[in-house]
Formats: structure tokens, C-alpha cells, sequence
């Protein structure tokens, strides 16, 4: 039977036990030192989640207020309030109406940033103060083990032959799949065939049952699902190849320069004074250094990098105007 | 399967912690179905964090307990008071609450819980001899396949209809329309959103459902000159008669094998398995006339459905880590902040964790039972309080249960809208439930056509070249044509007849 023997393909061997013990050395970020505050939180903190409880973001925002309760960086109660919907728009205009309580922080992802350029948000970063980039997430291309495709270029020149005759499946129209499609589109030259699934899970079981050819979920979706030897990774979507999956090469190294990543961080609203800002700022730095933040990092395969105060106001900018430009690309970008 | 590993899974399910935990879940998951609004998902999701610190197997024997359990509760409202707990009991309400109203509160109640036990309990032994394999099944399940289940889906909702026929169409085009709202997600358009940011994602089904059904249902009870009055019936000898199995055990056994298939599909679900149930019982039975007049085949058959598609949407979550409807991707999310990598090694890497999850199924399904089964008949006492005191205790819970799943106060807003429409609606008589059925196939139909033609570049070949796609089909085509057949058939014997005068 198929299921008995857990095919070990040449990269499933290579991955270790611990397939996401991304190393914290990839991408050593010099942690500031910042003076204390002289304000302190005086009621509960509510923090809002973008998303429903039980993905990412979700997780990301548990474990912090987790780690920040428990380690003792905040003093008082912190709640984790789900404000899902709108991709986003919903939670972020929610906050705007928050403006100058520094008891009310948020999470931010990618969306935080492509759903206000596509115009479905009242609200844009501009709105907020970006206190802390905490981390980012990368995404790999796989197809099934079945495919017939064993490295990017293959795929690449299979879609040369036949455009839009490769079937590359993601979650919506302007995510993280849609801009790796297009991306890849532009560095190859190649036209795919973008078909959107209600959520990555079911793009991911589209790719297993052979609806679609490629998909590029993050390293953790995807991970048991390669070490089982369902899945084949083609390439890493990243600047440099993981330390845990050293056999992955970069889509860069096979010669089609296509980079994404996510960032997590933490949102303040607009409207608090220097010295609450600054409070946030050193909660952040001290919860980069905890170890329960560093295990979190580690087990869900998220590169470390911290971005706080104004590096991360300029870190947020900088990735706002490569989403522009590239959903401008899509023609999904609200004309300005 | 090892022999060894379900022994391994039952010493794990069977320590008194487990236990304990075990039936705190069917307990809450009892209690979640039954309070309007509150689905599994939303449940899972606020009672997550009360898990944190649990072992895995713990926290996932109590999480699954709430799923499941939620599926019996969620029958008890549907009966008593024609609200749907969770959205996959909707077909519950049609002859639930007749027979409530007729007094036999309590033999439907019994009836769902016996169904959901044996459904709740044969899914659990398919979970645990074929989980592999029929995730791999699952998979293969692609873009048309989905679209021709869909259609299956559209030509029986007519058949809900127990009144007149053009008004359950109607209500089924209204459905559809709303099904519209919301961003595009192939081309990012905004569709009837008028820059609302709450319409972004669409009309959310559960507001809807419980409008229409709680809500209006307890207005046109307000403004019917007579009242409904309270059961003075005994409330003893109220279970399931002879003649009720009878005409149950049939239902029950289609309805477990359609939930059991319809619920491993990613993205199908409990609520369209429990209607895909419904709508067959209706066309094999000997009395389909009967049905919405509060038969007892039309509560059984639905609620095994649903029961055996929670059971059967665990199997994508653990054999391939991929979640097919919301409540198993919460359910992931838990996984992962346990500390488990969810994917296909899970079984081999934590057996611990899946055989005492699966270990704890069996004995979750005969706690739920030995809870229902007694309880049908105190639960059925709540419809002797008077209308007076029932009524706005009901609307307070619904709106605080839809409050609470997006902390919205937009959807409460959604409900009260659809309440008033439900009223309208329910005093011209038309019906309800094809359109809150409507709202959810529409969209999955709507996405699963675009990709099947996306797939195919606009070649609609791809809906009968596949062989799965064209069988469903072809099963539509003939449920459309069945009524028309017989139509034909009678009016020939009719001739027939008058021919011999």
C-alpha cells in the first residue's frame, strides 16, 4: 500500500527530525537598547486579531500574550479579541476608532498592507503607529510527488511550451500566492494559470489531488506533508536557502529572482504619546529576547528580524510600496 | 490498523483525567449546539484557550467532544423552538418542530440522539480503519466534482418545499442573490458591499438562520391571535415507539453513509451533508408527502448526517493535516500551539494522540447517548413555560450567541434584519429554509464553476470527461427528472382508468 511505506525522497531525508528548527544565527537582528518608560498600563490591554481564532495570526497573538503575561513584561491582564473579516478591514478600522488609548494593541501581517492598496479598508498604515516587526515568514514552491516536475525550471519550461497550461493554486486574488505566481510570471517569462480556493488548506488538497500543479504555502503548512513524501519542494521563495532545509535551493540560485516574505509585528493606534509609545517599544525588545518568543519562532519556522520604533515605520513603508507596485502589476490596486 | 494501537488508545482515553475531559466536552459541546447562534467553530474557538496546558491528547479529546457533542445539541433548539443551534441542524427544524407542536418533542429528541450515535460511532470505526486512504479519496475530489455536488445540492431544494412550489423557488433565488455579497475573490471586485467593510466577506450564514428562523418564528407566534399553547402532555413515555425505529432505521443508515462521504469532502461540510440526507429520505420515502408535517424519518436522517460529517471531517485534519471546514481548522490552529506538527506523519509520530482521540470518540458517543437520551424529555419540559417568559429569553440568547462568534455587533444587526423579513415571510408563507440553504451553496457553487472552467480554460468538457463530476450529474439530471417521470406515469395509469369506463 502507498500509505505503509513513507516514500524518503532525496530532500524528505534530508530534513531533520525537527523540520523547522529555522536557526536563529540565518538572520542574527541587533536588538537596541531603548530608555524605560515612565508610562505604564493602567487597565487591561485588548488585543485585536485580525484573523479567527485558529490560524496564524491567531497563534502569533496567543503566544505573545502568553509569554508577555506569564514572564511578567506587562502587568496587567492582556485579551486576545478576535475581530475577523474584511481581510482585515474590519479589525484595523475597529482600532482607528480606538485612537489615543494605549491600551488597545493589534496584530499586522501582509494584509495589513495589501488590503487598504486594493482599496477595501478605510484605513491604511498610516493610521497607526507601527511599534515592532517581530519576525517574517517565508513561502516554497511544491507540487505533489507525482508530478512530473523536479525543479523550477522544469516547471518553467513546461509553461513555455504551453501557456497557462500550469495550474498554480492559492487562497485569493492579490495573496501571498497570487503575488509569487506573478512574480514568477514576470522573472520567467511565462504566463500560469492562477486558480483561487476558498482558504491554503484547500488549495493545499487541491495540489494533492492533482487539481492544480503548484502551490507556495509557508515552510510549516508544507512541511509534513514533504517529510511524508507527498509533496516535492522546487524552491525556497527567499533571499537565502533555510538552514534546516539545505537541499532546498532558492528560485533565486535557479536563476528567476522571486522573494516574499511576511512580516509579524505589532500596531499601536495613533495618537499615543511618546512615552506610551516607547513602553510598547521596550515590551517588544524584551519579548524578541524571551525564550518562550524564541521557541515560538523556532517550532513554526519563522525567521527572527526586529524592526522597532521608527526601523520598523520604515520597514512597514518599504514593504507597502513593493506591495503597491506589485498589485498595481495584478491590476488590482486601487488607482490612486 | 494494529489491534495494539486502539488497546494503546483506550489505555490513554480511559484515565480518569481523559474521562473527565471527555465528557466536560460532550457536555459543553451539548450546550454549545444547543444555544442559538454559537456554532462548534466559534465554541472551539473562545473555549481554546482553557485548554492551554492540558497534554495534547486531553486538550484534543475535549475539543472533538465539543465538535461532536455539538451536533446532538444542536437539535435540541431545532425541535423545541425552530432554531437551528448550529447551521447543521437547519433541517431539523422542518419536521422537528411539527412534532413538537404535535406534542412528540421528546420522540424526536430521542430519535436524533439514537440516530447521531449510531452515525457518531460507525464514522468513528471508518476513521479508524481508512483514514488514509479515504483522505486520499477526499483529495482527488476537485473543482468540477465539487460544482456537480452543488448542482445535486440546487435540483433538491424544491424538494424542501412542502407548501407551494413556486414560493420555495423564490426563497431559493432570494438565497442566491444574497449568496452574491461580498469581495470577489478570483478578480478582488467588491460585489453589494457599498464600501461596508462588515459586507466584505459576504452575509454570514448563521445570523441569517437565526433571523429567519428564531426570530421570525417567535414574532408570527406574537401576532397569531391564538397562541401556541404550552404541552401539558406527560412528559414520561415521550422516547421512541416501535413505529417510530420503523420508520427511522433506514433514514439513519443513509443519512451516516451521505454525512460520513459529504464530510470528508474539504469544504462540503455537516450542513450540506445533513441536507443532501434530508432531501434523499424525502425521495425514497413511501410517504414524501408527509415530509415537513413532522415525520420522524425527516429528523433522524439529517441528524445522523450531520453527526457522521463531523466524524468524517476529522479524517483530511488528521491524516493529512488539512482542515475541511472551519471547525477543524480551529482545531488545527490547537494542534499547532500544542506543539504538533499536523500533516500525514501525525498518526505514526503521535499515536498517543490520535488512537486516544479516536479511543475517546466511542465512549464521547455513549456518554452523549446515556446524557440524551433521559435528558429528551426535560428538555422537552422547556415548552411548557409560557410563551411569555420563552420568548424573550430565546431572542436574548440568539443575539448574544451571534454577538459573540465575531464579537459583530453588524451581525446582530443581520439578525434582527432577517427576523423582520422571517416574519414577512413566515405570515405569506414562504419558506425558510431554502433560502438560508440557497446562501450557502450559492457561493461554493459560484467558486467551484469559475475554477472548473479555469482549470479547463473555458472548456465546460472538464464537467463530463471526469468520470466522478459526470456520475453526479447525471444523478441531478435524474432527480430533476424523477418527479417529471412519475408525473407522467400517474396521469397514464389515470388514463388508463378512465379507459376501462
Amino acid at each position: 500500500m502507498r500509505y505503509s511505506a513513507l516514500r524518503s525522497t532525496y530532500i524528505a531525508a534530508a530534513i531533520a527530525v525537527a523540520p523547522l528548527a529555522t536557526a536563529l544565527a540565518q538572520s542574527a537582528t541587533a536588538v537596541p537598547s531603548l530608555p524605560e518608560s515612565s508610562w505604564k498600563p493602567e487597565r487591561p490591554i485588548e488585543f485585536v486579531v485580525q484573523a479567527a481564532a485558529g490560524g496564524g495570526s491567531d497563534l502569533f497573538a496567543r503566544t505573545v500574550a502568553n509569554i508577555l503575561t506569564k514572564d511578567g513584561i506587562v502587568s496587567v491582564p492582556i485579551n486576545v479579541v478576535n475581530k475577523p473579516g474584511g481581510s482585515g478591514a474590519v479589525a484595523y478600522a475597529y482600532v482607528n476608532r480606538k485612537r489615543g488609548d494605549p491600551h488597545v494593541i493589534a496584530t499586522a501581517t501582509s494584509s495589513y498592507l495589501t488590503t487598504p492598496i486594493q482599496g477595501h479598508s478605510p484605513v491604511t498604515y498610516k493610521d497607526f503607529i507601527n511599534t515592532a516587526v517581530l519576525c517574517v515568514e517565508d513561502y516554497v514552491g511544491v507540487v505533489r510527488t507525482e508530478s512530473p516536475y523536479k525543479t523550477l525550471k522544469e516547471l518553467v519550461e513546461a509553461a513555455r511550451k504551453k501557456p497557462n497550461g500550469i495550474r498554480i493554486g492559492g487562497s485569493s486574488v492579490g495573496s501571498s500566492d497570487n503575488i509569487i505566481e506573478n512574480r514568477l510570471e514576470k522573472a520567467a517569462g511565462i504566463q500560469l494559470n492562477y486558480i483561487v480556493f476558498n482558504s491554503g488548506g484547500e488549495a493545499n488538497a487541491a495540489l494533492l489531488g492533482g487539481s492544480v500543479d503548484l502551490a507556495g504555502p509557508n515552510p510549516s503548512e508544507a512541511a509534513q506533508l514533504i517529510q511524508a513524501g507527498r509533496l516535492r519542494p522546487l524552491a525556497m521563495f527567499s533571499p537565502e536557502r533555510l538552514d534546516n532545509w539545505p537541499d532546498v535551493p532558492t528560485a533565486r540560485e535557479q536563476g528567476y529572482d522571486v522573494t516574499l516574505e511576511q512580516h509579524r509585528g505589532v500596531i499601536l493606534t495613533a495618537g499615543a504619546t511618546a512615552q506610551q509609545s516607547l513602553y510598547w517599544q521596550n515590551v517588544m525588545v524584551k519579548l524578541f529576547k524571551s525564550d518562550g518568543f524564541k521557541k515560538y519562532m523556532k517550532d513554526n519556522g519563522l525567521r527572527p528580524l526586529l524592526k522597532i520604533g521608527e526601523d520598523s515605520e520604515k520597514y512597514i513603508a518599504e514593504q507597502d510600496q513593493y506591495y503597491t507596485e506589485i498589485l498595481t502589476a495584478l491590476g488590482i490596486a486601487k488607482k490612486p | 490498523m494494529e489491534f495494539n494501537d486502539l488497546i494503546l488508545g483506550f489505555s490513554i482515553a480511559l484515565t480518569p483525567s481523559n474521562l473527565l475531559f471527555a465528557l466536560l466536552g460532550v457536555f459543553l459541546g451539548t450546550v454549545i449546539g444547543a444555544l442559538p447562534g454559537i456554532g462548534p467553530s466559534a465554541g472551539i474557538a473562545v473555549l481554546l484557550p482553557v485548554t492551554f496546558g492540558m497534554p495534547p491528547v486531553t486538550a484534543m479529546i475535549m475539543l472533538a467532544g465539543i465538535y461532536y457533542g455539538s451536533m446532538y445539541g444542536g437539535t435540541i433548539t431545532s425541535v423545541l423552538i425552530n432554531t437551528p443551534g448550529e447551521s447543521a441542524s437547519v433541517m431539523t427544524t422542518l419536521d422537528g418542530y411539527q412534532m413538537a407542536l404535535k406534542g412528540r418533542a421528546g420522540a424526536a429528541l430521542g430519535m436524533a440522539a439514537i440516530g447521531s450515535f449510531i452515525a457518531g460511532t460507525a464514522s468513528v470505526v471508518l476513521l479508524m480503519v481508512a483514514a488514509p486512504p479515504l483522505a486520499d479519496l477526499a483529495v482527488t475530489f476537485g473543482p468540477p466534482e465539487y460544482f456537480a455536488l452543488m448542482v445535486l445540492g440546487l435540483t433538491t431544494l424544491a424538494s424542501l418545499t412542502s407548501g407551494s412550489m413556486i414560493k420555495g423557488l423564490l426563497m431559493a433565488v432570494v438565497g442566491l442573490m444574497f449568496g452574491t455579497v461580498g469581495i470577489d475573490l478570483m478578480l478582488g471586485a467588491p460585489r453589494f458591499v457599498f464600501d461596508n467593510v462588515n459586507l466584505m466577506d459576504g452575509i454570514d450564514f448563521l445570523p441569517v438562520a437565526v433571523g429567519l428562523f428564531a426570530i421570525g418564528e417567535l414574532l408570527f407566534n406574537l401576532y397569531q391571535p391564538v397562541r401556541t399553547e404550552p404541552i401539558k402532555a406527560k412528559l414520561s413515555g415521550l422516547l421512541p415507539t416501535r413505529q417510530d425505529w420503523r420508520d427511522s432505521y433506514g433514514g439513519v443508515a443513509r443519512g451516516t453513509a451521505i454525512g460520513f462521504f459529504v464530510g470528508i469532502l474539504p469544504g462540503a461540510g455537516a450542513t450540506i451533508a445533513s441536507f443532501l440526507a434530508y432531501a434523499t429520505e424525502k425521495r425514497v420515502s413511501k410517504r414524501p408527502e408527509k415530509f415537513g408535517t413532522g415525520v420522524i424519518e425527516g429528523v433522524a436522517a439529517p441528524e445522523s448526517a450531520n453527526n457522521a460529517a463531523s466524524t468524517g471531517a476529522l479524517i483530511p485534519l488528521m491524516a493529512l493535516g488539512i482542515p475541511g471546514s472551519g471547525t477543524t481548522a480551529v482545531m488545527l490552529g490547537a494542534l499547532t500551539l500544542y506543539g504538533m506538527q499536523p500533516g500525514p506523519l501525525l498518526m505514526s509520530t503521535h499515536p498517543d494522540v490520535f488512537w486516544g482521540l479516536v479511543a475517546s470518540m466511542y465512549i464521547g458517543n455513549v456518554m452523549l447517548l446515556v446524557l440524551n437520551l433521559p435528558l429528551a424529555p426535560v428538555f422537552a419540559s422547556i415548552l411548557r413555560i409560557p410563551y411569555e417568559i420563552l420568548i424573550p429569553v430565546i431572542i436574548g440568547i440568539a443575539l448574544v450567541g451571534v454577538y459573540s462568534v465575531e464579537n459583530s455587533v453588524f451581525n446582530v444587526g443581520v439578525t434582527v434584519v432577517f427576523g423582520a423579513i422571517g416574519f414577512v415571510m413566515r405570515v405569506y408563507g414562504y419558506p425558510a429554509a431554502p433560502l438560508v440553504l440557497a446562501l450557502v451553496l450559492g457561493p461554493m457553487l459560484e467558486r467551484a464553476l469559475r475554477q472548473s472552467l479555469q482549470m479547463s480554460l473555458g472548456s465546460p468538457e472538464i464537467f463530463v470527461t471526469r468520470p466522478v463530476s459526470a456520475v453526479i450529474l447525471a444523478v441531478a439530471l435524474l432527480a430533476m427528472l424523477f418527479p417529471l417521470i412519475a408525473w407522467f406515469r400517474s396521469r397514464r395509469a389515470g388514463l388508463a382508468v378512465a379507459g376501462d369506463c
